[in-house]
C-alpha cells in the first residue's frame, strides 16, 4: 500500500490505531492534572517553575510504558548533547515524539535530534509524490500540545514537521486534532464546563388582544 | 400664523432631529429654512407648511404622521451609559431619542405579546452606591448566577441569558466611538432595558458590556438620581459595574482552575472558551492575586508589543451575541396574521428602517412581499391621515 505525499494523516492513521491515539491523548490529559496536583504543595512561584518539567517527565515516562505495554517499539533516547532524554515511539513507518508549545502550530525549539528525525519528511515538500512507507523511510509525527503553563491542555495535535524550516510554516498543512477526534475524552477534562444558555424564549400572543389599533 | 400643518407637534421635530444627530442649524440648512424657523417649529410657536413638512420627512427619514401626535412620556429613571468620558452630549442625546423609539416599539408589542417575566433578583442592596463594598460585588455576582441556576463555568450566551430572564435587549449602531452600551430600569413596566452597541466593539468586549449593564441593573436598580457623567459617584458606579461584570463572567472559583501562572499565550488559548478579552483576563488575574503588580505590568507591556491592545487575536472569529425577542415578536405577529407587516411602521409612526434596526430585524423586512402562506391580518387599523 502506498500513499500520496499530500496525505501524511492517512499514513499516520494507517499505522497508529485509534486506540493507541486515544490512550496517548488521555495519558497526556492525566499528566497535566497530576502535575498540577503534585505542584500544589509548592509555593506559587516554585510551582510555576517546576510544573512544565514535572508534566514532561510524567508524560515521557508513562508514554514509554504505555507503548511497551501495548507491544509497540519505544525507547527513551538521548539527545545529541547527551543531556536530555525523550521518548520515541516507532509504529511501522511512523516515528512519534511529543513537545509542549504555547499555541497550536507554534514551531518547536530547534534541536538536532528533531531536525535529524524530520529529515525523512523531506518528501512532504513535494506534492503528489507516491510514498511507499517502509521502515527505513520513517515519517516523523509530532504530538504538539499546550499551552505550557496551563493546568489542562487546550490543544493536542499530531503535526508533520517539514525538514529544517524554522518558523510558523514548519508543518505540513495536514494535522490531526485529538480534541476534535476524541470529544468524549475532552468532556472528561477537569475544567469548568460551559453553562449552556438555551434558546428557549418564544414570544406568546396574548389572549386578550384589543380588536382595533389604538394610538401607540 | 401662516398656513401651516394642523396638528403638527413641535417636540416631535426636536426628537426626530436629535435622533438623527443633527443640530438645529444643520437641519435648517438641509431644509432651506432659517434656524429660527426650525426653533419656532420645535417650540410649537409655528408649524411648517405642508411643503416644508414633506421636506422634513425626507431629510429626517420619518413618516408625516410621526409629527402629528404627542411623544409618549419618557421614563424618569436614570440611564447608565457604558461610555468613555469623551462621549459628547450630542451622541448621548441621539441614542436616548432612539431608545425612546425602542420603548415605543416595546409598548406596541406588549399589546399583543406576552413578555417573559422579569427574573432579575433583588438582594436588598442600598440605594447609595458608596455603601456597596467591593467584596459585596463578588458575592452578588455569584448569587445572580445561583439565582439563574448557573454554575461557575463560562456562559455560552450572555445576551440570551439576559433575555431569558426578562430583560428587553437590543443591539444597535450607537453611532459614536465613545458609546458602548447603556441600560435603564423602567419604573413604568418594571423591566430592565439594555442596549448594546454594534458599531465597533468585538464579540468578547460586547459580552463584557452586557455584564456591565447587568451589574447596573442589579447593583444600582434603586438609584434614582440623574446620572451626571464624570462626577465621582458616576465613576464609582462604573467601577462597580465593571467589577460585577468581571466577577460574573470570570468567577474566582472556576477561573482559578485554568492556570498556574497566567501568560498571554494561555489567555489566548482560554479566550474561545470564556469568550472574554485577554485584557479582561489580565485584569481579573490581577484582582484575584494570581499576578503580582510587576507580572501584571509585564503582561500589559507584552500585550502592547504584540499589538493586541488595539486588535486582539480571535476578535474576528467570536461574533456578537444577537438578541432575538423583539425580532421574533414581530415575526410572530406577522406569521399569525395579527397585523399585516406593512401596517406595523404605520401604527408605530416610525420609519420601517428604524424599527428594523431597533428590533434586530433584517433590512427591508416590512416591505418584503407577503408570502403565500401569510394569513390575512386579523386586526384592521383605521388609517391616520396627515391633515392640511
Amino acid at each position: 500500500m502506498d500513499f500520496s505525499s499530500n496525505e501524511p494523516a492517512s499514513i499516520f492513521d494507517h499505522y497508529v490505531d485509534r486506540r493507541f491515539q486515544a490512550r496517548s491523548f488521555w495519558l497526556l490529559i492525566r499528566c497535566y492534572e497530576r502535575a498540577v496536583r503534585h505542584c500544589g504543595k509548592y509555593a506559587r512561584e516554585v510551582a510555576h517553575d517546576h510544573f512544565p518539567y514535572h508534566r514532561r517527565t510524567l508524560f515521557e515516562d508513562r508514554w514509554l510504558k504505555l507503548a511497551k505495554a501495548e507491544g509497540i517499539p519505544a525507547a527513551s533516547e538521548n539527545n545529541y548533547a547527551h543531556n536530555c532524554h525523550h521518548t520515541t515511539i516507532r509504529i511501522g513507518s511512523i516515528v512519534m515524539i511529543a513537545q509542549a508549545v504555547e499555541n497550536p502550530g507554534d514551531p518547536v525549539r530547534r534541536a538536532i535530534f528533531r531536525n535529524t528525525l524530520a529529515e525523512s519528511n523531506q518528501r512532504l515538500l513535494f506534492e503528489n509524490q507516491r510514498i511507499k512507507p517502509v521502515a527505513d523511510s520513517p515519517l516523523l509525527a509530532l504530538l504538539l500540545h499546550g499551552p505550557t503553563t496551563s493546568k489542562v491542555p487546550y490543544f493536542a495535535d499530531i503535526m508533520f514537521p517539514l525538514p529544517d524550516l524554522p518558523g510558523l510554516n514548519a508543518y505540513h498543512e495536514e494535522r490531526i486534532s485529538l480534541f476534535a477526534r476524541f470529544p468524549k475524552l475532552v468532556q472528561r477534562i477537569e475544567t469548568p464546563k460551559e453553562e449552556t444558555i438555551l434558546d428557549s424564549i418564544e414570544p406568546q400572543i396574548r389572549t386578550d388582544i384589543p380588536k382595533t389599533g389604538d394610538d401607540v | 400664523m401662516r398656513s401651516g400643518t394642523p396638528g403638527f407637534v413641535g417636540p416631535c421635530l426636536r426628537e426626530a432631529r436629535e435622533a438623527r444627530g443633527l443640530t438645529a442649524v444643520s437641519l435648517a440648512e438641509l431644509l432651506g429654512v432659517s434656524t429660527s424657523a426650525v426653533s419656532q417649529y420645535e417650540k410649537g410657536a409655528h408649524s411648517p407648511s405642508p411643503e416644508v413638512l414633506e421636506r422634513i420627512c425626507e431629510v429626517l427619514k420619518l413618516p408625516p404622521h410621526f409629527f402629528l401626535s404627542e411623544p409618549p412620556p419618557s421614563d424618569e429613571r436614570p440611564i447608565f451609559y457604558r461610555s468613555m468620558s469623551t462621549a459628547t452630549k450630542g451622541a448621548r442625546t441621539r441614542v436616548e431619542r432612539r431608545y425612546g423609539w425602542m420603548r415605543r416599539i416595546v409598548n406596541f408589542l406588549r399589546r399583543y405579546i406576552t413578555f417573559p417575566p422579569v427574573g432579575f433578583p433583588d438582594f436588598g442592596l442600598p440605594d447609595d452606591p458608596t455603601a456597596i463594598r467591593r467584596a459585596d460585588i463578588e458575592q452578588v455576582a455569584e448569587k445572580v448566577r445561583r439565582s439563574w441556576k448557573l454554575g461557575d463555568g463560562p456562559i455560552s450566551n450572555v445576551a440570551w441569558l439576559l433575555e431569558n430572564n426578562g430583560a428587553v435587549l437590543s443591539r444597535q449602531e450607537l453611532g459614536a466611538d465613545e458609546l458602548d452600551a447603556f441600560s435603564q430600569w423602567s419604573d413604568a413596566d418594571h423591566t430592565p432595558y439594555i442596549v448594546l452597541g454594534s458599531d465597533k466593539s468585538s464579540g468578547p468586549r460586547s459580552r463584557f458590556d452586557a455584564g456591565h449593564e447587568l451589574g447596573h441593573m442589579i447593583l444600582h436598580r434603586k438609584f434614582k438620581k440623574p446620572v451626571v457623567l464624570n462626577n465621582p459617584l458616576y465613576r464609582l458606579m462604573e467601577q462597580q459595574a465593571h467589577a460585577f461584570s468581571s466577577a460574573f463572567l470570570l468567577p474566582a472559583a472556576s477561573f482559578s482552575l485554568e492556570c498556574h501562572r497566567p501568560t498571554l499565550d494561555l489567555f489566548r488559548a482560554l479566550k474561545p472558551k470564556w469568550k472574554v478579552s485577554i485584557q479582561l483576563m489580565i485584569r481579573r488575574s490581577g484582582e484575584l492575586g494570581y499576578l503580582s503588580e510587576q507580572e501584571s505590568r509585564r503582561l500589559w507591556i507584552n500585550l502592547a508589543r504584540r499589538g493586541w491592545r488595539l486588535q486582539e487575536p480571535l476578535d474576528d472569529s467570536l461574533d456578537h451575541e444577537m438578541p432575538r425577542f423583539l425580532r421574533r415578536s414581530f415575526e410572530l405577529l406577522v406569521e399569525k396574521g395579527i397585523i399585516a407587516r406593512n401596517e406595523i411602521p404605520f401604527q408605530l409612526r416610525l420609519a420601517a428602517s428604524d424599527i428594523e434596526s431597533l428590533s434586530n430585524l433584517r433590512k427591508g423586512y416590512f416591505f418584503e412581499p407577503v408570502g403565500q402562506d401569510e394569513p390575512e391580518p386579523v386586526l384592521k387599523f383605521p388609517r391616520i391621515q396627515a391633515q392640511g
